[in-house]
């Protein structure tokens, strides 16, 4: 049977609604059926030509090397390069952090000295133009001491890139996972060739309330904390 | 402002934790402690005695606006205040962490200068409301 069109359909309904009005079980039963295998037929051909157009696809795919080595070396690759990125920049501010740490009792020590060296000289009487020049470069101690403490919160503080590019590359890696897996089973699907040892990623897109750093200011998202100052100004902060 | 009050600091990135808690260092505060993410800190603040909470949004397991929501929902711990420090940007997530009932909400990279001013003025209205 060829798939209905609607007049035909028309036609088997009228037909129909004849059938059950003159009470013919046999001939109602006859056209339901007629009607219900020109709906099936039309989506069994429908259902066909989008396998074999899936089935062409698949091949294309298959045959594309480029893609081959984007889902099984490229990805792959890079999600390790990110990785890496992600390890050293972490040692780096580990080690500056440390380095900050080490320092700033050692700075605190020197500026201490000096002020009590200072005391004691103002108290001594003896020697005054040694006393004049001691407290002078006493004073430049003190004054170089409480300038690398600031020099200190700045190096801290220019730390924070490590946080902001980490759960940018981080989130890199998640979308990277993704279309791997999604690549490996799309050629697992298409053929032999294009089949070796499809790995399975373990890590999921994260769900949630959260987006990760504004890499520019946009409708939706701020960069700097006068405009978080100014929408929070409307709750009475 | 109390300089002895217990904070707790809660990032899911070591370093940032570590400058923060560098930075409340230099302002004076040296009764300092920390978690990794919501889900390590509640149990902490349940069983401690925090006066002062600065926490992340964005981080495995319970996030911070989680975590917020769960403190305002504490007969305990209700009344702690919370200062948010995240990267987490959008207008939405702000007014969110704001009905939420945080103190302070500071957008990384943020400064020193911001971390201060935002510390004194959490504790000032806190007195103001006392």
């Amino acid at each position: 049977m060829k798939p209905s069109s609607a007049p035909d359909n028309l036609a088997l309904a009228r037909r129909l609604v004849h059938a059950i009005e003159s009470g013919d079980q046999q001939g109602a039963d006859y056209l339901l059926e007629a009607l219900n295998d020109g709906r099936f037929e039309a989506l069994f051909n429908e259902l066909g030509k989008i396998t074999r157009e899936l089935h062409d696809t698949f091949s294309t795919l298959a045959a594309d090397q480029r893609l081959v080595a984007l889902a099984h070396e490229h990805m792959p690759d890079a999600r390790a390069r990110l990785a890496y990125v992600v390890r050293k920049t972490a040692e780096a501010a580990d080690c500056t952090l440390t380095a900050v740490e080490d320092m700033q009792p050692v700075n605190e020590r020197l500026v201490g000295n000096a002020a009590n060296l200072r005391a004691e000289l103002e108290s001594t009487d003896d020697a005054r133009a040694l006393r004049a020049a001691m407290l002078a470069h006493f004073d430049e101690i003190a004054a170089s001491g409480a300038q690398f403490r600031r020099g200190f919160t700045d190096i801290l503080l220019a730390q924070a890139y490590q946080d902001l590019t980490g759960q940018v590359i981080e989130r890199t890696i998640e979308l990277v996972g993704q279309v791997e897996e999604k690549l490996v089973g799309l050629i697992g699907g298409c053929g032999p060739a294009a089949r070796s040892s499809p790995r399975a990623s373990d890590v999921a897109m994260s769900t949630g309330t959260s987006y990760g750093p504004a890499v520019g200011a946009t409708e939706q998202a701020v960069t700097r904390q006068a405009d978080v100052d100014e929408l929070l100004a409307n709750f009475g902060f | 402002m109390n300089k002895n009050m217990r904070i707790l600091v809660v990032d899911d990135f070591a370093t940032m934790r570590r400058i923060i808690k560098n930075l409340l260092r230099d302002l004076g505060f040296a009764n300092l402690d920390e978690a990794d993410d919501g889900a390590t800190a509640l149990p902490l603040l349940k069983s401690g005695n925090f006066d002062f909470l600065i926490t992340d949004w964005n981080m495995p397991i319970m996030e911070g606006i989680e975590l917020l929501k769960e403190i305002r929902n504490d007969p305990r711990l209700c009344m702690l205040p919370v200062l948010m420090v995240t990267a987490e940007a959008r207008r939405e997530q702000i007014v969110m962490a704001a009905e939420a009932g945080v103190n302070g909400y500071i957008v990384k990279p943020f400064t020193a200068q911001t971390l201060e001013q935002k510390i004194v003025k959490i504790f000032e209205r806190m007195h103001a409301v006392a």
